[in-house]
């Protein structure tokens, strides 16, 4: 009998590790590239995703199977990220040439169609998009980052990030405008001068629909 | 509808998130105010730009890293099956803690009853004084107690007491 009860368990357990590990191969590469887009370095990358995928095998009990599992995985990813936030009490700057910390070797591009002046544009829109993300609230980060780079709908924003869909449409209104107003500092010719005139109203208009 | 209400709702129009009588009022708002054109389309282009960032390839050993250390959780914590870890498998760590804190508690409780055992003058005084006193028994004391004091006549006096 117990020598029955002993091997239901441990079969019960090679197939949790079985679909943990299979889950891990499906989403790893996604997660990598959120979380790099939260923190910025490749290093802090790595740390966030590495936490991430250990609270998640600690939690796996508690997954709901009726959710996305990346869905849940975020939800994890975004509550570590605020933790970490907290924890270091400060924004961190970005590298630009971001290398692999042990292999030293530069990371890749995968848009090589492009042509050189292309390639050193599009890595300049890029630095400058992620210098103004880590500017960032986390929230207002988190969902900006939840619906534009993740195409998620407002509905799983807010699930994932535990709020109203009220606070998350003024979180991605006010991130938007985060983001812009930064650009347009850093860059006025490339990214336009206009900003406090035309953002105005949403600065305050939106305030009562932030309720966390 | 002014310009201030349309504005807040201008990221939630781009992202298809609004009721239908919105889109209506704003929609009929941006056919005549150029400044709300604007700004719908900074906001596009913010949209476009932040997801279009490309997708850096992760360390190619990534994959096989994460997986080891949930290995290690597992080993360590028996992860997978929390039920089971927490009534058979207490690490050695915990462990240490956890007598030690009940050593500790058992320490502090013992300290605190002597304590007050020591400086208790009540009850247990009366009792020591007594018993040194010669030819005073525990039945002369239960006797004492019952006797009302005023009559001198023992209350609920019974024959077990009559012989002495």
């Amino acid at each position: 009998m117990s020598g029955g009860l002993a091997e239901i368990t441990s079969r019960l357990r090679a197939n949790k590790e079985e679909l943990f590990e299979a889950l891990l191969r499906e989403t790893y590469t996604k997660a990598f590239h959120l979380a790099l887009r939260l923190v910025g370095h490749t290093a802090d990358a790595e740390d966030l995703v590495q936490e991430t995928y250990l609270r998640a095998y600690r939690f796996f009990h508690r997954y709901d199977p009726q959710l996305p599992f990346t869905n849940w995985l975020y939800k994890i990813m975004t509550n570590t990220h605020i933790d970490q936030m907290r924890r270091k009490g400060k924004v961190k700057t970005i590298s630009l040439d971001e290398t692999h910390p042990e292999t030293g070797a530069v990371m890749d591009f995968p848009d090589t169609a492009l042509t050189p002046e292309e390639l050193v544009l599009s890595r300049e829109f890029e630095a400058d998009i992620q210098d103004a993300l880590n500017q960032m609230t986390p929230e207002f980060r988190i969902a900006v980052l939840l619906a534009d780079l993740e195409g998620l709908s407002y509905e799983e924003v807010s699930e994932i990030m535990g709020t109203s869909i009220g606070t998350v449409r003024s979180r991605i209104h006010r991130g938007r405008k985060q983001l812009r107003d930064f650009l347009v500092k850093r860059n006025p010719a490339r990214y336009g001068a206009r900003s406090e005139q035309a953002w105005e109203g949403a600065e305050n208009s939106d305030a009562g629909g932030d309720g966390s | 509808m002014n310009c201030r209400f349309i504005s807040s709702r201008l990221s939630a129009f781009v992202d298809r998130e609004l009721e239908m009588w919105e889109y209506v009022r704003i929609e009929s708002h941006l056919a005549k105010c150029a400044r709300c054109r604007e700004e719908l389309e900074a906001i596009r282009l913010i949209k476009q730009r932040v997801a279009s960032l490309p997708e850096r390839t992760p360390p190619a050993d990534l994959q096989e890293r994460l997986w080891d250390l949930c290995r290690r959780l597992e080993r360590e914590e028996g992860a997978l099956l929390p039920w089971r870890s927490r009534l058979f498998r207490v690490p050695p760590a915990r462990l240490t803690v956890l007598g030690a804190a009940v050593v500790a508690s058992v320490a502090v409780a013992a300290a605190v009853l002597l304590f007050q055992f020591q400086n208790s003058p009540s009850q247990t005084a009366g009792l020591e004084a007594a018993k040194e006193l010669p030819g005073i028994t525990e039945a002369d004391q239960a006797l004492d107690q019952r006797r009302n004091p005023l009559s001198g006549i023992p209350v609920g006096y019974s024959p077990e007491f009559a012989g002495r």
